[in-house]
């Protein structure tokens, strides 16, 4: 799983995922596959079925991840940003962050706690600014421009049975594309590794242009409260070590329900442990799956504590299940396509 | 002609939240079939059949779903936490009956007083008379989808029931295929019973795309505001069906618009104008898909929509069985866009 730290590692706030589709190409480059990058930059892995040539899956994950965008540089120096995707304004005081293609490194300001009444705790962003050590607007300009994109600056570690990282949203779904890509199939795998999706779901819509198949899979990393909060009544979503989540419904799309059973009937012929995504939130790119390609469709997840954050860990074993379901899942339709297309 | 009360009851009790239409497709199919008709289903759920064979692609929809909820969490005493699917009406919820896919029943309350948040859907809660959360995960799984079940109840002139929101659609849509069946067709006319409207319109949005029509109608409810009268809304039940002017998801084509207005005068079928300042039907999905669609709607007048109790007109179920019956068996509907 060294591979899964090094895509959170990469550096890759919606619309500058460059450096991740090369990483992904990289992992990729033993095997025989087609490769595409379309127009806004999601990459299209097409890898050609060994027996059944005009049939087979969909695989997406998205390569962004929540970010930064610079949008203004100050006369002292500090540089002004806009968040890229869904970021608590609560999480950004203080946080470490690293800027544009010379990773500069830079730390948003934070009003130090002597100084500030409760109520200034949360501020919002068009008033924080990031410091990069310059001392006016002349050496900012040196290092930095306007549009610059940064993202959290944290490097992933692997602790026991956790893998620790800032972007597991949604690079562990990438890193699980590459696994399923790497093995060997009878029919066609196509897996998109989009772009911008916290900004909007955008990259995934005009990648299908260069897919085809007959179903549809998201594969995420999705959010898990499970810890002790002030509203235990309150659903957690996920919990972490329970297995893969698939996602009934979110607040875009309804899994497929044909899909859904097939993919329950996997996990507990195969003893794959498997959860209920538990809240109807966050939308995925199942709807244009849904919508664009009108195939069944639906989302498995990876339960992450603590993402659209500086740093979060999800659990090694429910990687491996996942894996395990998205795999178990694909075998299993690609044996009933065999049946119906393969042979003469 | 009087209103078919035996099967406007059966469509409007069967369950069928957006995502689980099965067993309204199965109504629909199932009488299509049996009138010799070969009806068809896709990938998402959508029916369809077509009559004529030559002519204008027209497509017409009415959803087969209503609103609903779904399980997303069971606490620790058994009591179930829900999310909407669609735009249910919060306030009318207190002491509803859910019911849910697989048949059991409960009731939903709020676990606060606080009037400010005693509402929101993080305050409330489904019981279902369950032991504990061993006990409710058994009998309603995590994932279960329910409806706000109610039975339809005739009050005379007007009907009362749940789902009205759209399955009087889809009993326009049967009654005027059965009005057109012995009719000599000048237009290839797709009836589409639609999936998922009340959620994300995938399912017109689908049927557009795979049939890519020169026209699309779909035949829905509207809000009707002739009671408190502080909606400002022209719509009111019983006089007629209306033609819709727009939504807040779509402006209908004004030839169109004219198209229907005229013929609706010529015809002497009474009918309303619609402009409804909120809400959308397939109608703007379908107008949105390939190089955009001339889409227009058609709706019937109803109180109280989105709550287990919507009501509508007789009168203004007959008008549009008959506006429509007319308006896809002219040649020039076609021609106009």
């Amino acid at each position: 799983m060294k591979f899964a730290l090094e895509l959170s590692d990469g550096f890759g706030p919606s619309s500058g995922e460059k450096n991740i589709a090369e990483l992904i190409k990289k992992e990729l480059s033993s095997i025989s596959i087609d490769l595409k990058r379309d127009e806004l930059g999601s990459l299209i892995v097409f890898k050609e079925g060994k027996n059944i040539k005009n049939h087979g899956i969909i695989l997406s994950a998205h390569m962004d991840e929540v970010g930064f965008i610079i949008s203004k540089i100050n006369d002292d120096g500090t540089l002004s940003f806009r968040k890229l995707g869904g970021i608590d304004n609560r999480l950004l005081p203080a946080k470490r962050v690293i800027i544009g293609e010379n990773r500069i490194k830079g730390t948003i300001m934070s009003p130090p706690i002597h100084l500030s009444k409760k109520s200034e705790m949360a501020i919002d962003t068009e008033q924080l600014t990031i410091f990069i050590g310059a001392k006016d607007k002349k050496q900012a300009l040196e290092k930095v421009e306007i549009g610059d994109l940064a993202t959290f600056d944290q490097i992933a570690f692997e602790k026991q049975d956790t893998l620790w990282g800032k972007a597991f949203d949604d690079r562990i779904g990438c890193y699980i594309l590459t696994q399923i890509l790497k093995m060997d199939w009878d029919i066609n795998i196509t897996g998109i590794f989009s772009v911008q999706e916290e900004v909007g779901v955008r990259g995934i819509q005009s990648a299908l242009e260069y897919a085809s198949g007959e179903f549809g899979f998201a594969i995420e990393g999705t959010t898990a409260y499970d810890i002790e909060r002030d509203f235990p009544e309150e659903s957690p979503s996920t919990f972490i070590g329970k297995g893969p989540a698939i996602t009934v419904v979110d607040r875009m799309s309804i899994g497929t329900n044909s899909l859904k059973k097939i993919v329950e009937g996997v996990a507990k012929g195969n003893n794959i442990p498997y959860q209920f995504k538990k809240t109807v939130s966050g939308g995925t790119e199942t709807f244009y799956l849904l919508n664009q390609k009108n195939i069944p469709a639906i989302c498995i997840s990876v339960p992450v504590r603590y993402i659209h954050a500086p740093l979060g860990f999800c659990k090694k074993e429910d990687i491996i299940n996942t894996i395990k379901l998205v795999k178990g899942t694909a075998k299993l339709l690609e044996f009933q396509m065999k049946k119906l297309y393969g042979g003469k | 002609m009087a209103i078919d009360l035996k099967l406007l009851k059966k469509l409007t009790e069967t369950f069928g939240p957006s995502g689980r239409e099965d067993e309204v497709g199965k109504i629909i199919l199932d009488r299509l079939t049996k009138k010799g008709f070969k009806p068809s289903k896709d990938v998402h759920g959508n029916i369809k059949i077509t009559l004529g064979n030559s002519g204008n692609k027209i497509l017409i929809t009415a959803h087969m779903d209503e609103i609903g909820i779904v399980v997303n969490y069971i606490d620790e005493k058994g009591f179930l936490k829900i999310s909407p699917i669609g735009g249910v009406y919060n306030e009318a919820l207190f002491g509803s009956r859910i019911l849910f896919a697989n048949g059991k029943w409960g009731a939903i309350f709020s676990q606060t007083t606080n009037p400010k948040i005693k509402t929101d859907f993080n305050s409330l809660f489904v019981d279902i008379g369950a032991k504990n959360k061993e006990d409710a995960q058994k009998q309603v799984p995590i994932g279960t989808f329910g409806v706000f079940h109610r039975e339809m109840v005739n009050l005379g002139d007007n009907i009362m029931a749940k789902a009205l929101d759209d399955r009087v659609g889809v009993y326009i849509l049967l009654k005027t295929i059965d009005n057109l069946k012995s009719k000599k067709m000048t237009n290839r006319v797709t009836f589409g019973f639609t999936v998922q409207e009340e959620f994300s319109t995938l399912g017109a949005r689908a049927l557009a795309h795979s049939i890519d029509p020169k026209v699309a109608i779909a035949v829905d409810v509207t809000a009707s505001d002739d009671i408190r009268e502080k909606l400002y809304l022209n719509m009111t039940l019983g006089n007629g069906p209306t033609i819709k002017i727009m939504d807040s998801s779509l402006i209908s084509h004004p030839k169109l618009k004219n198209f229907f207005i005229d013929t609706a005068k010529k015809e002497k079928i009474k009918h309303q104008l619609e402009v409804l300042p909120f809400g959308g039907t397939d109608a703007g999905a379908m107008s949105l898909v390939k190089n955009g669609i001339p889409a227009i709607g058609v709706s019937i007048p109803a109180r109280y929509v989105h709550t287990p109790s919507e009501m509508v007109n007789k009168k203004d179920i007959e008008g549009a069985i008959n506006l429509l019956t007319t308006v896809l068996t002219k040649k020039d509907i076609g021609d106009l866009v």
